[in-house]
């Protein structure tokens, strides 16, 4: 199997503060993994360790700094605006914790949106399918506003099943819904990574949701503090014991 | 209190300077307004009744487009600030405080921002008024005077209709639970009311009146045919929520849904920008309606005329032209930018949804630029039809033909200023969302 992401060294600054008060933050202190086609890697970490961060650079919504990022081979460090949309629109996908379905479009259109704009529209029957897929079967034109939590955050995954990116970037997929919706939804996403050649990169403070993934990455202070083959919910919290 | 005003006030200026710009345009109207009062006190005779009469059109024509603008910007400012006035009851502040804090807020810009565009009068009236008022020739003998002394009361009027526009907002802001608030960061949907069905069944009611009373006789018909198209106009605005997204989903329904993926985006997003407010497109429709309707009527009445035989009928110029529809130009068009601004927050985070989505910044920009079209063709429509509303009314009352008598052409001009300004109030936020990361846009959302 090819590797979809090969990322080493990263390294990423943010600023803070102002004039005299302004002081640098090194969230990212040189990251390297390695993510195959196919398998699902759970990042996990105390708040601040740069999670959120590293998957912002994995998924060229953020530039690093340094290092080096290659998605699908094509390079993201050094790359160009222009080509990082074009990279992003055609291998990946993102949930967010905070769902992100666009206000102004119905349901169905939110799911076909990734596919439009990578000029690869989908049928009606493809939208529908998707939805079905989630258990929304004949909500395309709900809005995003009348829906549940759970039920909007169902929407960004058929978003993404629809789309049929190379990779899936999840941000606290879970972190925003109740103990039935989280379970359903990270069923979804590790059918995603079971499914054809897809691979599925998630942050999460649930170790529950982590246990699901095939490799389980600790970060710690901008760096991986530990790697960790399949393992139980209580391995990675004590591997986050150790690794603190 | 007043550190509480002032703190907020400077804080969220980006939010502030909406309402800003249309009380600026409300004063330097009002500047105008008095100057030709005052410059008629120092004239005689027909110069004084001229002057005066101008000063009443200025006032009386502006006076529709100035409540509907300055209702829009302060309600448009208060819904924006919600997040902040829910922060403020979490901190023990007493929800009459926040009412009276978002009141005093309203005023303070209000005056603010008239005295802002008093100056800017005083400073432009006596070298414009040549170069505007100069074409007659009776006013080249007037002296233009600019009376500082007597700006105040524009300070006043404008504090005062501020004050009726936010009234419900800032009601709302301190009976809001905070809780409320912060889950539902997006103020309700647009819809119908009762008191817009109210105010619509009044106006209807003066409109028909005023219809049935210009068929009395020609000479009713001269005098109050200038009236209609202002009592046309008004009698839409209310039913805006209803007119405007049925319009904007019929004009654009016909365009092809191929036309790529900018014209796919600009579609959706006027529309759910209708859904919630139809701020941006009430004020070009009023602009347009008045501008076009008191043309055409003018035109009915020169048709009656010539038809009559009379010789020599004198037609507005442009220092009419600029009297009568100058001001309703300039704060709709200022109205509808400034509601477009207003929301730029939303924008950098749909934006960056966009962006995440796949988005190109080409096609984001373009889908700007389609949506700036969207809204000022929705609200050009709906302004063509009161237009042709009250041209029937006219013609009816004068028995000449309809068709012939439409001046849409000068309407097309307040179209095109408003679409200028709103093109830009969408192009520029985008253009800074696009500069944004949208990693940051949207974790800071969460």
């Amino acid at each position: 199997m090819g590797s979809t992401i090969v990322a080493c060294e990263v390294r990423k600054s943010f600023g803070t503060g102002r004039g005299s008060k302004r002081r640098t933050v090194d969230v990212l202190r040189g990251v390297s993994l390695a993510v195959e086609a196919g398998e699902m890697v759970g990042i996990v970490g105390p708040s601040g360790s740069g999670k959120s961060t590293l998957l912002h650079c994995l998924s060229g919504l953020e530039k690093a700094d340094s290092g080096s990022i290659q998605l699908m081979g094509r390079q993201l460090v050094r790359a160009r605006r222009s080509s990082l949309f074009k990279t992003r629109r055609e291998h990946v996908g993102f949930i967010f914790q905070a769902y992100n379905l666009i206000p102004s479009l119905s349901t169905g259109e939110n799911v076909a949106l990734p596919a439009r704009l990578a000029g690869r529209p989908l049928t009606k029957a493809q939208v529908g399918e998707a939805l079905e897929s989630v258990g929304l079967g004949g909500r395309e034109k709900s809005r995003p506003g009348d829906m549940s939590g759970g039920e909007q955050q169902r929407v960004a995954v058929a978003r993404v099943l629809a789309s049929r990116p190379d990779i899936v970037f999840a941000d606290e997929p879970t972190g925003a819904l109740d103990s039935k919706n989280g379970r359903e939804v990270l069923g979804m996403l590790r059918g995603i990574a079971d499914g054809p050649r897809r691979s599925v990169v998630m942050v999460t403070h649930d170790l529950e949701a982590a246990s699901l993934a095939d490799r389980v990455l600790v970060l710690r202070d901008g760096l991986i503090a530990r790697e960790l083959g399949r393992s139980t919910a209580a391995q990675i919290l004590e591997a986050l014991g150790e690794a603190a | 209190m007043m550190r509480l005003v002032f703190s907020d006030l400077r804080d969220h200026a980006a939010t502030w300077i909406g309402a800003l710009a249309v009380a600026v345009a409300c004063g330097y109207i009002g500047g105008w307004v008095v100057s030709l009062q005052a410059t008629a006190g120092f004239s005689t005779g027909a110069l004084q009744k001229f002057l005066q009469n101008a000063a009443s059109s200025v006032l009386l024509f502006s006076l529709i487009a100035a409540v509907a603008v300055l209702v829009s910007a302060a309600n448009l400012t208060v819904s924006a600030q919600r997040r902040s006035y829910a922060l403020w009851q979490l901190a023990n502040v007493r929800p009459a405080l926040v009412s009276a804090v978002v009141l005093v807020q309203l005023e303070v810009v209000a005056v603010l921002g008239a005295a802002c565009g008093t100056l800017l009068a005083v400073a432009t009236f006596e070298p414009l008024f040549p170069l505007v008022l100069g074409s007659r020739e009776a006013l080249a003998q007037a002296v233009p005077v600019a009376d500082m002394a007597r700006m105040p009361a524009v300070w006043i009027v404008t504090a005062a209709v501020f004050l009726c526009g936010g009234l419900k907002g800032a009601r709302s802001a301190g009976r809001t639970p905070p809780l409320t608030a912060l889950r539902e960061p997006e103020p309700k949907r647009a819809r119908v009311t009762w008191m817009r069905t109210l105010l619509f069944a009044g106006m209807l009611a003066c409109t028909c009146w005023a219809s049935l009373a210009l068929t009395e006789s020609p000479d009713v018909a001269m005098s109050w045919s200038v009236f209609v198209p202002i009592l046309m106009v008004a009698t839409l605005v209310p039913l805006a929520p209803l007119v405007f997204p049925a319009l904007l989903g019929a004009w654009t329904s016909m365009v092809s849904q191929g036309r790529g993926s900018a014209w796919y985006l600009a579609r959706r997003i006027a529309r759910n920008a209708l859904s919630s407010s139809t701020s941006i497109e009430t004020p070009l429709m009023v602009g347009f309606g008045l501008v076009a309707g008191l043309f055409s009527a003018m035109a009915c009445s020169v048709d009656y005329l010539e038809r009559q035989g009379v010789a020599d009928i004198s037609t507005i110029g442009w220092a009419e032209s600029f009297i009568m529809l100058g001001g309703p130009v300039l704060l709709c068009a200022v109205g509808a930018a400034v509601s477009v601004v207003m929301s730029s927050r939303s924008r950098t985070r749909d934006v960056a949804l966009l962006v995440a989505a796949g988005a190109r910044p080409a096609t984001l920009m373009a889908a700007a630029g389609c949506e700036a079209l969207v809204h000022a063709v929705t609200a050009t429509l709906a302004g063509m039809a009161c237009a042709v509303a009250s041209t029937a009314v006219v013609a009816n009352a004068f028995g000449v033909p309809l068709l012939g008598n439409l001046a849409f052409g000068e309407g097309l001009v307040v179209s095109l200023a408003g679409f200028v300004l709103v093109l830009a109030a969408t192009l520029v936020p985008t253009w800074a969302a696009l500069n944004r990361e949208a990693a940051v846009v949207l974790s800071a959302g969460e």
